[in-house]
């Protein structure tokens, strides 16, 4: 009996370091081709190797030096913005008026919403594209700017519909019952509060918008934005100027969500 | 007009008037042009597409491709978020942090940028081949790179914290003391996973399997920049249909099926889990 059970729970702890090092394997694969691209966008010989002969930072010269790298930077972030704006405003209103006045139809049309993120980019792409090529819009940066806010709108509104579900929406009433109007009530009490939410909304946004390359491909026509500058680039050459690019957006990516972990924790420590 | 206004008063008024500017957004550049892109495709000039698909043996076959390497990435995703998302549950406090900043990061990392450096990583001379090549396994670099083995490893690294997610969401709710009463009624690790774990996080493994399926179908970059011409995949199809070609009626009716596909196999999951939650409420 006794050995028995020093076998089973010899057994476990077995089990248990095998969970360990699976977990840290995987975090490990999740994580490994974001650092190899460093050391190659550092590289100084003019072709792709690993690891690199010798070091350089000519990449990054290159790409602050191309204006096709540089425009195709501005673009996105433009078309970024922009959606960025259009899908939290929107997506706000709408999850406010899910989580009030619409409690019973709120989860249906939640899930209306949510549809964009189920169908298909390149179907989507090639709707849109026979949308706007009868009303002249192929080719305009704000066209894409609109397809992306409709690709945005589904992680604006999960983000803030849970957010504004699980907010005590006593206080925004104790506001209104104090003599505020509904909208200074949200403005002053319900926005602050909700605000680390907001700001990961938007975050996701922009990130969805920056990345989209397909929908883009379709709607841009002659220019182009910097996913499709860069697929372009890796489909015809590979030089480490991707890299250097891919570095780049890592490290903004590293460093808004430092930020964005930062002010969660701010707020849940004044919260509790 | 002051009337009307004074009628729509209340809470549900307000409502409506709030989700109306995302309504319309959706209507307007949405549910319109996919609903006009499926009326074209049944167009007379276009109907015959449909018959054109369907009896030709290469375009099926690279719907069922695409179908396979969905389903190949959606059991390797289950294999591995699975254990990984209990393991998330286990952490505490700093590690906790650390394990979601891992898993978050390559997320919210453009696709491009992990794809390329896949190709990297897998090209004839990439680390991959140089270590195998120093440890002695193999004497010529292996083609690692253009390939279905290429694809679905992005495409599974790509997707895989779209699984880990649904399933921690729905694992880090369950009481840890159930585990315990399973252990002390007796049960081995196998029954307590297959009759109590599994049983209570299968909400979340539905969600993170219709999730990795429906995106999986949809996939264009990592076929088209690791496959190497050499995995033909519905979504490239249709670019090519449009791009190449300018086929744009042939497109649209690969669109169609492409959609349909993949709302079928949503609505699939979606009715069982449905089915598998009544029954367990029953038994």
């Amino acid at each position: 009996m006794l050995e028995r059970r020093s076998r089973t729970r010899f057994l476990r702890r077995i089990g248990n370091v095998a969970h360990h090092i699976f977990s840290w394997v995987t975090f490990l694969f999740l994580l490994t081709p974001l650092l190899i691209v460093i050391p190659i966008s550092f590289s100084g010989g003019s072709y792709l190797s690993f690891p690199p002969e010798s070091y350089s930072t000519r990449w990054y010269e290159t790409y602050f030096a191309q204006d096709s790298w540089i425009d195709a930077t501005i673009l996105s972030l433009q078309v970024g913005v922009v959606a960025t704006v259009i899908s939290v405003a929107v997506g706000f209103l709408f999850a406010l008026g899910i989580t009030r006045g619409l409690r019973k139809w709120g989860p249906a049309l939640e899930k209306v919403a949510l549809a964009p993120m189920i169908v298909p980019s390149i179907v989507y792409s090639v709707s849109m594209y026979s949308l706007f090529s009868r009303l002249g819009l192929v080719g305009n940066w704000f066209g894409i700017a609109l397809a992306h806010a409709i690709l945005c709108l589904p992680f604006v509104v999960i983000v803030l519909t849970a957010s504004l579900r699980e907010y005590d929406i006593d206080q925004e009433t104790a506001a209104m019952g104090l003599g505020a109007s509904r909208l200074t009530a949200i403005r002053r009490i319900t926005i602050p509060q909700i605000r680390p939410s907001l700001l990961s909304a938007a975050f996701l946004a922009f990130i969805t918008s920056f990345d989209e390359l397909v929908v883009a491909m379709f709607l841009s026509g002659t220019f182009g934005t910097l996913p499709k500058k860069m697929f372009d680039n890796i489909r015809l050459q590979i030089d480490p100027t991707i890299a250097a690019v891919s570095v780049m957006e890592i490290l903004m990516v590293i460093l808004v969500m430092a930020v964005l972990m930062r002010l969660n924790r701010a707020n849940v420590g004044r919260l509790s | 007009m002051t009337g009307a206004l004074v009628h729509l008063r209340g809470p549900r008024a307000t409502g409506m008037l709030l989700t109306a500017p995302a309504a319309m957004l959706l209507l307007v550049l949405f549910f319109y042009p996919l609903a006009t892109l499926f009326l074209t495709t049944l167009h007379p000039d276009n109907i015959e597409n449909y018959a054109r698909v369907v009896s030709s043996g290469t375009y099926m076959q690279v719907y069922l491709n695409t179908l396979r390497l969905a389903v190949i990435v959606t059991v390797i995703d289950l294999v591995i978020a699975y254990p990984l998302a209990f393991y998330m549950c286990r952490l505490t406090g700093g590690s906790r942090m650390v394990a979601f900043f891992l898993l978050l990061i390559p997320l919210w990392t453009s696709q491009l940028v992990r794809t390329y450096a896949w190709m990297v990583l897998l090209g004839r001379n990439g680390p991959i081949n140089s270590a195998l090549m120093a440890l002695g396994l193999t004497d010529t670099p292996l083609r690692l790179s253009n390939s279905e083995f290429a694809v679905v490893i992005g495409m599974v690294h790509i997707l895989l914290p779209y699984m880990v997610l649904p399933i921690y969401s729905s694992a880090s709710k369950i009481d840890r003391s159930l585990l315990e009463a399973s252990r002390g009624l007796g049960a081995g690790a196998f029954s307590t996973l297959t009759r109590v774990l599994i049983p209570l996080t299968i909400h979340g493994v539905l969600a993170g399997v219709s999730l990795v399926l429906v995106l999986s179908l949809g996939v264009f970059i990592m076929p088209a920049l690791l496959g190497g011409g050499r995995v033909p995949v519905i979504p490239l199809l249709i670019e090519q249909q449009a791009g190449s070609f300018l086929n744009w009626a042939m497109a649209g009716t690969f669109c169609v099926i492409l959609l349909a596909m993949v709302l079928v196999i949503f609505w699939l999951i979606k009715l069982s889990t449905r089915l598998l939650v009544r029954g367990r409420v029953h038994a």
